[in-house]
């Protein structure tokens, strides 16, 4: 099987003429600047719902259940940044998974200097001896100003991986829906993407806690917040976890078929 | 302040009332008494209406120490065995208390003059105005929070160490473990008694019950040195079953090395 393997991928790499020893790495310039015009376009419906956003992220924090240690929460800032994500450096190597089967993955660095933060107004309570006996209030502005990593992009099949999400396991009710989106998740090819160990996430972190008499960012509450900040991007998308998304059928479709407009409008 | 405190949430709950009691009862049950008192109880406690006023001063990582407790008889790689987490916390804090908490007992005191136990008079006792303002220590590792009271705030130790970061575990402060060094934790308690009316004016009755409110003050110090006073503190226990269970850790002196329930034991403690 592992012969059979090979033996594609070096079918696929003599075809397109690449060498994974040999070939130079790749800029990636022509992909920075399409994936700045998403960021921008997705940063100009935010800015231009902000309130609107902020709202219903509002909604969405305090409808979830975040345990009894959090009073009610309020968003103060959002910030999405102004400058893009650069990737560079991208070469392709052969990889192999725990059980040998091997894949090819694109390696890619990934440098970001930006502001990306989010302000937050909440409580913190005591409730010993009693629910809410006493409480902390708590603002804080978590930026993320600095992101380094090596990103790893492959395309595969779902056989290989099992899903960290219990979610999906639970289902009680046998849903056809559901079953169906199962059985489509497995079939196809899914990109999966990953970030090597080796990361550098810079944090800016401002605190400001208690009621009247305030302690202003104290160092033990940035790393708290660091800590948790990185614990939920290692559980999700740093080795050997993988975030695994579905590609779409690409097939070219009537229903998917567009062309310009040929009248001019007033703007 | 730093903390908004709903003060009002214990002192209307009867059952928290009842349970301080309960437990200034067994702590007191295991007092060896001087030889003019008898049955000494508590009859009532209450919260009062004032809260203290907490200030936050540091937000550090928990002292060595608490681990040391937590680890306890365990060896290092044992399950259970705890290792500092990014996610444990302990907040340094200054508490003033001048409230209207107050807690009323009632005894026997006996007259051993002429004779021995020549006369049992009934005694009511009222603690008020008890005033402190120290710092206290608030860890949370392990599921569990610990608590402890450091010094006064006008304890001329934190003169001295200026330069030093007042909570280093190899500091002049932390590192001697030794209590009864520092000056008082309680400022101001007051103990009022109330004898039979035909008693007043009796100068052997009155001069006992002087002895007695003193007796009673020093116990009640030594209560708060020994089991919540540095190096000893109190430890609540919040994971699983026993999320109610109080129970005391620390360094004590005459410690078995197990914690020790804080309504057991036995207290040696005499008085002159």
């Amino acid at each position: 099987l592992s012969d059979e393997q090979s033996q594609i991928i070096n079918s696929i790499l003599e075809k397109t003429y690449y060498n994974t020893s040999a070939d130079k790495s790749e800029s990636l310039d022509w992909f920075n600047v399409l994936v700045a015009q998403i960021i921008q376009q997705f940063r100009n419906e935010i800015w231009l719902e902000k309130e609107t956003v902020i709202k219903s992220l509002n909604n969405f924090l305090n409808e979830k259940d975040l345990g009894d240690l959090l009073g009610p929460i309020t968003i103060t800032e959002i910030d999405i940044g102004d400058y893009f994500p650069i990737f560079s450096n991208c070469r392709i190597t052969t990889v192999s998974n725990s059980v040998g089967k091997k894949n090819l993955q694109a390696k890619i660095d990934i440098d970001m200097n930006d502001r990306l933060a989010f302000g937050v107004e909440t409580e913190l309570m005591l409730n010993y001896p009693r629910a809410a006996f006493a409480t902390l209030p708590i603002k804080l502005n978590v930026a993320i100003v600095r992101f380094q990593g090596c990103l790893n992009v492959s395309f595969t099949t779902a056989e290989d991986f099992i899903s960290k999400s219990s979610d999906t396991k639970t289902t009680t009710e046998p849903n056809n829906e559901n079953d169906k989106n199962e059985r489509d998740d497995e079939n196809g090819y899914n990109l999966i993407f990953s970030f090597s160990p080796e990361y550098q996430m810079e944090f800016n972190i401002e605190s400001m806690i208690g009621s009247r008499a305030k302690l202003e960012n104290i160092p033990k509450i940035s790393s708290l917040i660091e800590y948790q900040v990185k614990k939920w991007f290692v559980e999700r998308c740093v080795e050997p976890r993988f975030q695994f998304v579905k590609l779409p059928n690409i097939w070219p479709r009537s229903k998917n078929t567009r062309e310009e407009k040929t009248t001019p409008t007033d703007n | 302040m730093s903390f908004n405190i709903n003060w009002s949430e214990i002192g209307s709950d009867a059952s928290i009332s009842e349970a301080v009691k309960d437990h200034l009862s067994s702590y007191l049950q295991n007092v060896s008494l001087p030889s003019f008192v008898n049955n000494l109880k508590i009859t009532d406690f209450s919260f009062g209406a004032i809260a203290p006023t907490i200030i936050l001063k540091e937000i550090t990582d928990p002292l060595p120490d608490f681990y040391e407790s937590v680890n306890e008889g365990l060896v290092e790689g044992d399950e259970g065995w705890t290792i500092p987490s990014p996610s444990d916390t302990q907040f340094l804090i200054e508490v003033e208390y001048k409230g209207d908490l107050f807690v009323t007992m009632s005894g026997e005191l006996v007259l051993n003059y002429p004779s021995q136990e020549f006369i049992k008079l009934p005694i009511k006792l009222a603690v008020t105005n008890i005033g402190f303002h120290s710092l206290c220590l608030v860890a949370y590792l392990a599921k569990q929070i610990f608590v402890s009271i450091l010094c006064d705030v006008s304890d001329p130790i934190l003169d001295e160490q200026n330069s030093e970061p007042l909570l280093d575990p190899n500091g002049t402060f932390m590192a001697p473990k030794k209590p009864f060094e520092r000056i008082s934790i309680i400022r101001s308690m007051n103990i009022d008694t109330e004898i039979g009316q035909q008693y007043q004016g009796e100068g052997s009755t009155l001069k006992n019950v002087g002895k007695l409110e003193q007796f009673l003050l020093e116990k009640f110090k030594d209560l708060l040195r020994k089991e919540i006073a540095w190096p000893s503190w109190i430890n609540l226990d919040l994971s699983g079953d026993n999320n109610e269970e109080e129970s005391i850790g620390g360094e004590e002196e005459e410690g078995t090395g197990d914690e020790i329930q804080s309504d057991g034991g036995s207290d040696e403690t005499s008085i002159s």
